[in-house]
């Protein structure tokens, strides 16, 4: 008994198919090509980082006007640069930014190229914490400038104000047998260790065996209470407003307006007398391949003017790091601009193990410990 | 034509394989080599360093964390390609003997959710099982359950379910392509011969589907028990498995030779249940279909 393929029905055979196909090449080979106006290649500039760090919409403008385009790649984990430039796939990357617990990491691994600041203008813009010289993240002891702030944020309780009507005053909520499974984590192990620390009144970047060991147990303990460790900041998001959780461990102050989108007003963040929080921010760099490094100077300092980082903090729902930026209102409510100083001993600029270390525990033993706090259900 | 004649010489086939020879040595070959380097070597942040130990195989063996991993990615992979197998053998016996003119409009759903992204079907799954997902909001709503249930999501059973609906279409396809030999003449013989529904299928089908089933079994539980995305997006704390620490140790830690020593232990252990099937396939003499 013949068969008929169901997979050739009878009314193709192969030869019309390749004729066919033969005829489409030639039909798109004729086809008019549109194309828009020619990019010098100098003027085009490689970008990598989180989505949205390339400001299609801010930018949009000026690079227009200047014959600019920009090349984004996007990451879903910061360890992606790491791994694309030591992976040999760096050549033509022309801008990174880097989180300001990777400058340790990134100096150590040769990933920043010194930055000639007399290229950027704008500079001067800064607001005088991001113009110090906090933690050498932007700028190294020796003052070779290695990145331009971007952007900041800060992580400290986030909670769903329609299961939890009062701001939590102390992290100890987050233990509450009530909240057992509630609880959100995202996978960010620098920032649990250096949150964790605070609470307990120690210090991530200066561990010994038994403050690790302490800090451990907390996380592990923390972990019990969640029903997984996020994948990202993002997911938590997700978890937020699909109602998974009631409140989070390193609650991003964004989420807020994550969820407002979403239709969910009820998301808040606090950072409680007793433990605070941790601040992050992000900076423009500029990688070891870069082939186009005057484009982008221009880039980075064209994001420091004031207009621009004010739409910026709106697109990221982040804080801008100038000054004179007209906010909007729901990004100027995000943090408290007018006592920012105050602020930043609260929620201080995250500190990291050291990489290498004989006195106090290093960052790799750090994230090796992390892993078994991710599988402590 | 000197390449249309050399082609025609005995040599002529061996030429025409000599590209995928060369696709294969590229880019399975020689990574496969460089990983084999690494896991000897010492580490170094983000890099690897002389001398050549066998520390990294060490640290990768004796580590609590990788031999609980371990099990849990053996357990998720034999339930994956076990329910995978199962529902698979039965989808294609309907497609090929039963579906009648539903065959090609099935078939065509079957490899058309090959095309939805990965991605999206495993946060499909998360807006399915979540705690007010489709099954939770449903099931209160009927009154079935006072609270959501809180079993369905982050833990070992929605990865398995993730697996599961992820791996399904490819092993129907393969399934599917292996019953197409067996018309349904050989069914309808050993019926005529008093064949019953049960005995059709322990002396016809299952001795001539051993081997593609067993491959579609081996396939599944290779990919599933390796994955690293679905456990990290739905496991939770309990549905971790061991591919996590591969990436982690290269990404994050930057242990490339403790990552690279995980990964080669991972293949040998697949090598041997490769090996395994292999061998009981051709103990029980099921490997291939022999006429006598």
């Amino acid at each position: 008994m013949i068969e008929r393929s169901v997979f050739q029905p009878a009314f193709i055979s192969r030869r019309p198919l390749i004729q066919g196909l033969g005829a489409a090449a030639v039909a798109a080979g004729l086809w008019p090509s549109f194309r828009v106006p020619a990019i010098a290649a100098d003027k085009v500039i490689q970008l990598m980082s989180w989505e949205g760090y390339d400001f299609p919409g801010p930018l949009a403008e000026w690079k227009k006007a200047n014959g600019v385009e920009v090349q984004s790649t996007y990451m879903g984990s910061h360890d992606d640069i790491q791994a694309k430039i030591l992976g040999g796939g760096g050549a033509g990357l022309d801008l990174i930014t880097y989180g300001s617990s990777y400058k340790q990491l990134y100096a150590a691994l040769k990933i920043l190229q010194p930055i000639d600041e007399s290229k950027i203008p704008n500079l001067k813009n800064l607001l005088p914490f991001f113009a110090s010289n906090v933690q050498n993240i932007w700028v190294n002891p020796d003052g070779t400038r290695t990145g331009v702030p971007c952007d900041w944020g800060a992580v400290g309780i986030s909670y769903d104000s329609s299961v939890i009507p009062q701001a939590p005053s102390s992290y100890d909520i987050l233990f509450d047998p009530k909240y057992k499974g509630k609880v959100g984590m995202p996978d960010d192990p620098l920032g649990a260790y250096g949150q964790a620390a605070r609470v307990l009144g120690l210090n991530s970047s200066r561990m010994s065996k038994e403050d690790f060991a302490k800090i451990t147990n907390w996380l592990k303990d923390l972990a019990k209470q969640t029903k997984g460790i996020s994948a990202s900041y993002g997911d938590v998001s997700t978890r937020f407003i699909a109602g998974d959780i009631a409140l989070s461990f390193l609650g991003w102050a964004a989420y807020k307006s994550f969820a407002e989108k979403a239709g969910k007003k009820t998301i808040e963040t606090v950072w409680p007398k007793n433990g605070g929080g941790l601040a992050f921010s992000n900076a423009y760099a500029i990688p070891p391949g870069a082939d186009n490094i005057e484009t982008a100077y221009a880039f980075i300092n064209e994001t420091l003017r004031p207009e621009i980082q004010a739409e910026m903090a709106k697109a990221l729902v982040g804080g801008v790091v100038v000054s004179g930026a007209k906010l909007d209102p729901s990004i100027a409510d995000l943090y408290p601009y007018d006592k920012l100083n105050e602020f930043f001993e609260l929620a201080p600029l995250q500190e990291d193990p050291p990489l290498e270390s004989d006195k106090y525990v290093n960052r790799q033993q750090v994230l090796a410990a992390w892993q078994e706090i991710k599988s402590a259900g | 034509m000197p390449i249309a004649a050399a082609l025609r010489t005995a040599k002529g086939p061996f030429l025409l394989l000599l590209p995928l020879f060369a696709v294969t040595v590229v880019f399975v070959i020689v990574p496969l080599a460089v990983f084999v380097i690494y896991s000897f070597m010492t580490s170094a942040l983000f890099s690897v360093a002389l001398p050549f130990t066998f520390d990294a195989y060490e640290a990768a063996v004796r580590s609590p964390l990788n031999q609980s991993l371990a099990w849990n990615s053996i357990a998720i992979g034999l339930m994956t390609a076990a329910i995978t197998t199962v529902i698979g053998l039965a989808v294609a016996y309907w497609l090929r003997y039963r579906a009648g003119r539903l065959q090609l409009p099935v078939l065509f759903l079957v490899s058309a959710s090959i095309f939805a992204s990965y991605l999206v079907r495993i946060y499909a799954w998360r807006t399915i099982l979540g705690r007010n997902g489709l099954i939770n909001s449903g099931l209160v709503e009927a009154g079935l359950i006072g609270e959501p249930l809180e079993f369905l999501l982050y833990n070992w059973f929605s990865v398995v379910v993730a697996l599961v609906h992820i791996f399904l279409p490819y092993v129907v396809l393969v399934l599917f392509a292996a019953f197409r030999p067996l018309t349904p003449d050989y069914l309808e013989t050993a019926q005529d011969l008093g064949a019953t529904a049960l005995a059709r299928w322990q002396r016809v089908i299952l001795p001539l589907m051993a081997a593609p089933t067993a491959t579609g079994f081996l396939f599944v539980f290779i990919l599933s028990a390796s994955d690293f995305v679905t456990p990290q997006l739905i496991g939770g704390t309990g549905g971790q498995l061991l591919g996590v620490q591969i990436q982690t140790n290269f990404k994050a830690i930057g242990n490339w030779p403790v990552g690279a020593a995980t990964s080669i232990l991972m293949l040998l252990f697949f090598l041997m249940c490769y090996g395994i099937m292999q061998f009981a396939l051709w103990t029980l003499k099921l490997d291939q279909i022999r006429w006598n």
